[in-house]
């Protein structure tokens, strides 16, 4: 394996005095400085509630492809992934509903890389239920392509067990009058690093990419979600709601606008719950356009605790505290998410996964 | 080419939102030497803590490391720069030495002769006005503290160092070590416990000279109970030969103290302006920070403020104007480091004809920080296609009582309301101009009175077609 | 008949070391209905709230009896599920949270067997359509929808006590007289009702039992339905 790796850094040098990465890269540095590939995968079988069509990595030997990133890699982390691939698979969904189920390693590495090519009303699940005792670190490239026209849809069900780690790198192109609804819904390890470059270089598309991230005791995650659009009348929205119980959690967005997207749409909105005093909960949402052309160009960041206004309604109608706790917090999960999605019993049903794994148990 | 003619070429169209992370190093040219602080210091007859504190600050400019973030800035030639510290006049020593488009602006606004000279920096007669002597002595009897800082560092050294550089460190980064070696001018303003001075200190007015030093080092002290509002800068269009300005204000206000700052500059376009702002607010305290800008080739500034104490309560408003090839780069910083403490910061810009503007903020709420709210609105106005507008906000909370609300938009001229204008008669071009009076409007309205006037005024001469400056 | 009802003794609250209740005693018995009017922060929301025990208002003295049980130390959900139910006079947007969900969670937490079918008639026995259940619950609300729903819900709550905070105001008259129809029909079959308000040509289309006037935080009137006509000939003053 090459340790090219190595001398690259994990982040870009700072910008500007007040630049943070907020990411975790000492818990990823353990893995890196002794890589090792995973020997066992599994997965939480009690979390499957779906059957998957296919799981990767695959019994049968994959159709190997050449991992195609249409990123430069010029940070560590991607780049030890891209050198570490166990696996690289194509999977094209045309109009139908596809289940796929990425094992976890037990221990050490294990990257697998996946093209996903979307066509007319495709949909497709991505589940990684890591095993309870894992202490594996999972990297996974995704790149995603609509093709033209297409309706798509992408669920990213993420729930890792508590020593465990996770890399995703995603990187999504639409084309035109392609419209995709992403929903994240993402319980992280130990830590959990997600960078997401979508590009809508293409007229016409739309993207709406939504997250329910829960940082229980102990665990964080540092999530990226950029937007760069470049084309007329493309939309991109990226909603965010994530609450953490003495853990940590990271929201860096960034809508960028190129001149030329005439009536382009970029929204960028941020709601992090902090629950208890350890909790940290840190949003850096960016805006960069250049000229007039954008139609509209907002984002918008809230941290802050429930509305004890709100909890005190909620009380005055029978239920008990935690009850009420519990039902605000879905509500804000449920904000984000588009409408299908959030009448997907799948998606509800993880979300109380999600929910369950603050374990918010007593009344404060 | 001379390097104001270089820096007045420099274009931004080349500074795509692709290239925004390849940024070329700052280099530094030529050398700063110990002599030069040395004598700088005893020429101006400091005591020894101030030397230690110049030549301190040398060592760390010569260690830190050059900020790479720096847009536009490739080369800072230190020899020129000592240059007008040297011979201590950085103003315009004839009117025809003035440009052209200053000239005009100045007989456009209407002011009158005098106050033209002023402005112009050829007149430093204002201190013998009369109107101005009465209000001296009327702030002396108060046991106020209003002097040029040189003057200050000789006649209350221990006051003056109990305050120097403390909320803002040379150590903090590059420019401000800069800064400490080689400071000259600015003012000290110390208010004693209870006085309320209800009129605006206008420092402008008062020390026309000593402000207009490149590296002028301004301290405001509220003692306990106090009130006051300082006013720096004007509206209309400054000249000054020197081409890097890097000032720095510290503002101190004690418990329950209020203290209001405003600063309105209108740099000429062959500046890089730095300023370096930083507020430490006390238990039950107010600092308001009222910023309006237009000039300068390329600006950083972010006014900050600690909220140390329970209670204390911080207020930025920001006004930025980026038209032509320029880059403004401003923001806010607040951290609150106690229970109940309040911060609202609100930032309007435009950017038109190539300009950037840039917005960097951080709002840091620390564990203990209970009851904390931090709202933030930082808007854009693009007027065209070659403008640019880039926020980059930062909310760090590890305080789970805290309430952060942030929102920014970035929009263009309504055609809607331009339409609805048209009809009502306005010709384009001042259906636009409206239309940006009205986005800053609100901001507008926290600038006293007299400069909202002439801010109002060169605002309007800037978007004009024929006439402003470009 | 004696321990029914909801008894308020001798109540004196203080919000943020605020007093807003001075000895406040009032009695609602099981199918009764009690007007309660007052001049604004005369302090008829604080003592709803108080009743329904919201943190911010601290019981200094005097106390609550919900059929002989003192609930003055109770928590709001367990004073709900003995059978108190409040109609908030502003109740708060929950974004997120349809309509149709929350009933079924609020009857379910009640004990109550409540269908679809059962909640959809609620909305429409208040004038409300059912594609209000898949509406988040009061975002973009109007005023006056906002009253409806939060009648529809008490509705379905079957409650012991109604305190109505302000249900006629934001309501066009076809809903005042909608809703203070059905609030009568409620009382006939033994709920007993506090009733909340300003507006004296609603209050007349109720038909109160009794009328208690509040000013500064206490009581200093209590009679029959003549309250009204001295309040609309000479104000709030005439009664002093």
């Amino acid at each position: 394996m090459k340790q090219s790796y190595l001398t690259l850094p994990y982040q870009y040098i700072a910008d500007s005095p007040t630049t943070k990465s907020y990411a975790k890269w000492q818990i990823f540095e353990e893995y890196l400085q002794n890589p090792r590939r995973a020997a066992r995968l599994g997965v939480n079988e009690k979390l499957l509630y779906v059957k998957p069509h296919l799981k990767i990595p695959t019994d049968v030997a994959p159709h190997e492809q050449e991992a195609d990133w249409p990123i430069n890699i010029d940070t560590r982390l991607p780049a030890f992934h891209f050198q570490n691939l166990s696996t690289s698979t194509t999977i094209e969904i045309r109009g139908e509903e596809k289940v796929l189920l990425i094992k976890k390693p037990l221990s050490d590495t294990y990257s697998a890389h996946l093209n996903i090519y979307l066509e007319g009303k495709a949909s497709a699940t991505l589940l990684l239920l890591s095993p309870e005792d894992s202490e594996g670190l999972s990297t996974l490239s995704l790149n995603i392509q609509t093709v033209k026209d297409a309706k798509a849809k992408i669920s990213i069900i993420l729930i890792d067990s508590p020593k465990s780690a996770t890399a995703l790198f995603k990187a999504t192109r639409l084309d035109p009058n392609s419209t995709l609804k992403e929903t994240h819904i993402l319980i992280p390890g130990r830590t959990l690093h997600l960078e997401s470059e979508t590009f809508l270089d293409q007229e016409n598309a739309t993207y709406i990419l939504s997250y329910a991230v829960a940082t229980p005791q102990n665990r964080s995650a540092s999530i990226q979600t950029s937007a760069y659009i470049k084309a007329p009348r493309a939309i991109a929205d990226i909603r965010l709601a994530g609450i953490s119980h003495n853990g940590e959690l990271a929201h860096k967005g960034t809508i960028r606008i190129h001149k030329g997207s005439q009536e382009a749409r970029g929204k960028l909105s941020s709601r992090l719950i902090p629950l208890t005093p350890q909790s940290k909960v840190y949003a850096a949402p960016t805006l960069e356009i250049e000229s007039d052309d954008a139609a509209e160009a907002q984002h918008s960041a809230s941290q802050s605790p429930l509305d004890p206004a709100k909890l005190f309604y909620l009380q005055s109608r029978a239920l008990t505290e935690l009850e009420a706790k519990r039902l605000l917090l879905m509500a804000e999960l449920n904000k984000v998410l588009p409408e299908d999605a959030k009448r997907e019993p799948l998606v509800q049903k993880y979300l109380e996964l999600l929910l369950a794994s603050l374990e918010i148990n007593i009344d404060k | 080419m001379s390097k104001t003619e270089l820096l007045e070429s420099l274009t931004l169209s080349d500074i795509s939102l692709d290239s925004l992370k390849v940024r070329p190093k700052l280099s530094l040219r030529g050398r700063i030497s110990r002599s030069l602080v040395e004598e700088l210091s005893r020429a101006k007859k400091e005591p020894p803590w101030m030397l230690k504190l110049r030549l301190r600050s040398l060592e760390l400019f010569e260690k830190l490391p050059t900020p790479n973030w720096l847009v536009g800035v490739e080369e800072l030639d230190l020899e020129e720069l000592t240059h007008y510290i040297q011979l201590g006049y950085e103003r315009a020593s004839s009117w025809d030495e003035l440009p052209e488009d200053i000239r005009k602006v100045y007989e456009r606004l209407g002011l009158p002769d005098i106050e033209k000279r002023a402005l112009a920096g050829l007149s430093a007669q204002f201190e013998s006005e009369n109107i101005y002597l009465a209000f001296k002595k009327f702030l002396e009897e108060q046991g106020v503290i209003l002097m040029d800082m040189s003057e200050a560092v000789a006649k209350y050294p221990d006051l003056v160092q109990k305050y120097f550089m403390r909320v803002f460190p040379p150590s903090d980064h590059k420019f401000a070590a800069l800064h400490g070696a080689l400071w000259s001018g600015g003012v000290f303003l110390y208010v004693p416990p209870n006085v309320r001075v209800e009129a605006p200190i206008e420092a402008f007015f008062f020390i026309a000279s000593e402000l207009e030093s490149q590296m002028e080092h301004t301290i405001v002290v509220a003692d306990e109970g106090s009130f006051v509002h300082f006013i720096e800068g004007c509206s209309a269009p400054l000249f000054k030969r020197y081409s890097f300005h890097n000032g720095m204000v510290e503002i101190y206000a004690h418990r329950n103290s209020h203290v209001k700052f405003t600063t309105v500059q209108n740099w000429s376009k062959n500046l890089v302006n730095f300023n370096n702002k930083r507020a430490l607010v006390e238990e039950g305290a107010v600092v308001e920070w009222a910023e309006g800008s237009i000039g300068s080739k390329i600006s950083y500034v972010y006014p900050s403020a600690i909220l140390k104490g329970r209670n204390a309560r911080v207020s930025i408003a920001n006004i930025t104007v980026a038209k032509g090839p320029v880059w403004k780069d401003g923001g806010a910083k607040v951290y609150h480091l106690a229970p109940n403490t309040q911060s609202e910061v609100i930032s309007k810009s435009i950017s038109s004809n190539g300009g950037v503007s840039v917005y960097r903020g951080l709002i840091k709420v620390a564990r203990g920080a209970k009851n904390s709210t931090a709202s933030v609105k930082c808007d854009s106005l693009i007027m065209d296609k070659e403008s640019k507008a880039f926020t980059y906000p930062k909310n760090e909370v590890e305080e789970e009582e805290a309430y952060v609300v942030h929102e920014a938009t970035t929009g263009r001229i309504s055609e809607d309301i331009l339409y609805y204008l048209e009809t009502r008669g306005f010709k384009e071009q001042e259906a636009r101009r409206l239309i940006v009076l009205g986005y800053v409007g609100d901001i507008l309205g926290k600038l006293p009175f007299e400069y909202q006037m002439v801010f109002r005024k060169v605002l309007e001469l800037e978007f004009e077609e024929i006439g402003g400056y470009a | 008949m004696e321990n029914t009802g909801l008894k308020i003794e001798k109540l004196t609250v203080s919000v943020a070391s605020r007093k807003v209740l001075k000895d406040v005693s009032l009695d609602v018995s099981k199918g009764e209905v009690v007007a309660l009017i007052g001049p604004n922060g005369s302090g008829k929301t604080s003592l709803a709230f108080t009743v329904m025990g919201h943190p911010n208002y601290k019981v200094e003295n005097g106390r609550i009896l919900l059929h002989g049980e003192d609930i003055t130390s109770l928590k709001p959900h367990e004073r709900a599920y003995k059978g108190i139910f409040l109609v908030f006079q502003s109740p708060p947007d929950i974004g997120g949270l349809p309509v149709g969900m929350f009933l079924q969670e609020m009857t379910a937490k009640r004990g109550i067997e409540a269908s679809i079918n059962d909640i959809s008639n609620a909305l429409l026995e208040v004038g409300l359509s059912d594609h209000y259940l898949s509406r988040n619950l009061y975002e973009g609300f109007s005023g006056g929808e906002k009253k409806r729903l939060e009648f529809a819900q008490a509705l379905l709550f079957k409650p012991q006590i109604l305190i109505l905070d302000e249900l006629d105001s934001g309501l066009d008259i076809e809903g005042v007289r909608l809703l203070t129809g059905k609030t009568r029909e409620l009382a006939g079959s033994g709920v007993g009702v506090l009733y909340i308000s300003h507006n004296i040509a609603a209050l007349r289309l109720l038909r109160p039992n009794r009328v208690v006037v509040m000013m500064n935080g206490g009581v200093v009137a209590e009679d029959g339905l003549e309250i009204l006509d001295i309040i609309e000939e000479k104000g709030y003053q005439g009664l002093v």
